[in-house]
């Protein structure tokens, strides 16, 4: 009965309610967007990559070189030489090496050229290792491996073709359409960058630029391609994995020091931790100000429920007459303010699950961040639990405004 | 014993019972009631005339419970307010008086089957019960029946008046409190207003304490007393 009342009551001042659930939905929306991006880039993050003990590419920021390598965000600005790579691939600590080379997209998806060791070394998220939905590696020089987000979002099948464009925009002008690759495997889905990205194998990336020079593309068949083209000549990094961990600082050490190239090694984990610490700031800043908002919004709401009290007296006092408590008239301002921030709430949650389904690919492409599908998540649930708590104290001032009229609410 | 046994009687017979009953707003300087003695015997229509400020809807507040004093006692149909609970004074209102003004009686948003409800809840009145005894109200009170459904404040004031009756009188009161229910209808729907007023409270044997201005209403009351008569102002009480 009195959640009909409450109802019934919201219902007859629909458009101060609805520009209050508004108010809320968007400050709501603020908060837990923030609170999302939060935990899921860390997590995220922290989950591309996992068992690698070494980065390493030409000497440039830490921050730089994990940025590219792994998230490929960012440029690298210089490369690895094919030397300088066997070399320390040659030397006895390290157990296994994935060389990388980008630079190279598919409908704005990124390419990378590797070789077969990245499906037999590479783990992600608590070791676990890419495993493939249907097919296999790339064996043939012309054969792509992609990841599931692709295989789902182009519908790509096993045999199919697919053209290569040169740069990382999604709309190139310089495709290499004169060497189409064909479709070997498909990765499972990882819930990480992999599963945007299309693998080949080194030599595929190389002679796709075989009849390039300088970045333009020079006329067809300009030159015919031999085996000698085809071998690698620098990398944009590489991943280094080590016999014994005790053995890390030494090797990073010996990258540091390579003297025939300036290059850098770099520890994933302590410079993910580098990056937090650089972005705590901000992620702290950000959340204020959506608290803050927040804290507006429920003021706002409180403050149009207290302006309705007095509109109110007649009711109340018939509530009053026949019985109800001054206690029944605060939980039923209660009950109001808690059906206004409910319905705020859930149009905040739909108004996430939106834009994240809207955004969900930029976020991956642009910034290796991958956001998940699923909206609801402990920290979400955690940030509710103290929104509507929140409100009940807040509400608080209006409701007890009610409790006190309705005591002298004269009957007249 | 002889006089204690006869003061229980008296108390059961007493609809209303008030002794030395004195009420002063918060912040006031001056009572805004006093009355030194007053009883209601069950099943009488006191009609109480005067005109505003003489403190009539403070004494219809007090006899509801829903203002208080520390001043004397106030026993209604045999149950002194002041032993109750502010919890239990709401209950009692809810389950034995019923309550009229002179306007804005219902919850103009609800239907009118919601605001009989509504009654019917805080008395802990069973909603199938409200289906079964509002045809028969309704006919007494000349309302049809298809009003049920309504939205309240699409009804008319006579309408309204009669809704805020039947809603009165859903739980079975014993008592029904009515103030100026008439001021906002014209002389002929007033009329017929009463005329339907009484034969219910007659009918169900309820106690009816009806307040007005419009003394012409008088007559058709088993009693009249005026507010000067009721309440002595606290200067003259202690002259």
């Amino acid at each position: 009965m009195l959640l009909k009342l409450a109802t019934k009551s919201l219902l007859q001042r629909r458009v101060s309610v609805s520009l209050t659930v508004m108010m809320i939905a968007v400050s709501v929306f603020v908060l837990l967007s923030v609170e999302t991006i939060r935990t899921q880039a860390k997590e995220s993050f922290s989950k591309t990559v996992s068992g690698v003990d070494l980065i390493v590419g030409a000497r440039t920021g830490q921050l730089n070189l994990l940025l590219y390598s792994v998230f490929h965000i960012g440029q690298a600005s210089n490369n690895v030489s094919w030397q300088s790579y066997q070399q320390i691939t040659a030397s006895p600590n390290v157990a296994w090496t994935i060389p990388l080379s980008l630079g190279d997209s598919h409908h704005g998806y990124r390419v990378l050229g590797t070789t077969t060791d990245l499906f037999t070394f590479f783990h992600y998220d608590k070791k676990k290792a890419l495993e493939f939905a249907q097919g296999h590696a790339f064996s043939d020089l012309y054969d792509a491996v992609i990841g599931a987000d692709i295989a789902k979002k182009l519908g790509y099948k096993i045999g199919m073709n697919i053209t290569l464009s040169h740069g990382v925009a999604s709309t190139s002008f310089s495709n290499h359409k004169d060497k189409p690759f064909t479709i070997s495997g498909i990765l499972k889905p990882t819930g990480t960058p992999i599963d945007k990205t299309v693998y080949v194998s080194l030599q595929g990336i190389k002679a796709i630029h075989v009849d390039w020079k300088n970045g333009v593309k020079l006329p067809e068949g300009y030159t015919k391609i031999n085996k000698e083209m085809l071998r690698a000549q620098s990398i944009t990094a590489f991943m280094v994995g080590l016999k014994s961990k005790l053995s890390t600082f030494s090797v990073q050490r010996q990258v540091n020091t390579f003297p025939q190239e300036a290059l850098m090694a770099i520890l994933p984990g302590a410079t993910l931790v580098q990056l937090w610490q650089m972005l705590g700031n901000v992620e702290q800043v950000l959340l204020l100000i959506s608290v803050l908002v927040l804290a507006g919004a429920l003021l706002g709401m409180s403050n149009m429920l207290l302006v309705t009290i007095r509109e109110r007296q007649h009711e109340i006092a018939v509530l009053r007459a026949v019985g109800a408590s001054p206690w029944v008239i605060l939980l039923l301002i209660q009950l109001e303010a808690m059906l206004l921030v409910t319905s705020g709430i859930l149009l905040a949650m739909f108004m996430l699950w939106g834009c994240i389904q809207l955004f969900r690919d930029t976020l991956i492409s642009e910034y290796g961040l991958f956001i998940s599908e699923q909206v609801f998540n402990t920290t979400i649930l955690v940030d509710i639990t103290w929104i509507l708590l929140a409100s009940f104290l807040v509400t608080m001032l209006p409701a007890f405004n009610a409790y006190r009229h309705s005591f002298h609410a004269k009957l007249h | 014993m002889q006089a204690l046994g006869k003061a229980l009687t008296t108390q059961q017979d007493n609809a209303i019972f008030m002794s030395e009953v004195a009420y002063r707003y918060p912040k006031s300087t001056e009572d805004s009631l006093n009355i030194v003695n007053w009883s209601v015997k069950r099943g009488e229509q006191v009609f109480i005339y005067g005109h505003s400020g003489t403190g009539k809807s403070t004494l219809l507040n007090l006899l509801a419970g829903i203002l208080t004093t520390k001043q004397g006692s106030i026993t209604i149909l045999g149950q002194a307010l002041s032993e109750l609970s502010a919890r239990q004074r709401d209950s009692f209102r809810a389950r034995h008086i019923g309550m009229v003004f002179q306007q804005f009686n219902l919850v103009p948003h609800l239907s009118v089957m919601d605001n009989i409800q509504l009654a019917a809840y805080f008395a802990g009145t069973n909603a199938r019960l409200v289906q079964q005894r509002y045809p028969a109200l309704f006919e007494g009170l000349s309302l049809e029946l298809n009003l049920i459904n309504r939205r309240a404040d699409s009804l008319s004031i006579g309408q309204q008046q009669r809704v805020a009756i039947a809603r009165a009188l859903i739980n079975h009161p014993q008592l029904l409190i009515v103030d100026e229910p008439t001021s906002a209808l014209d002389n002929e729907s007033k009329s017929g207003f009463i005329t339907m007023l009484m034969s219910l409270v007659k009918k169900e044997q309820i106690t009816l304490i009806f307040v007005s201005h419009d003394e012409t209403l008088a007559p058709r009351f088993s009693q009249q007393i005026s507010m000067a008569d009721l309440s002595i102002s606290g200067a003259r009480h202690v002259a």
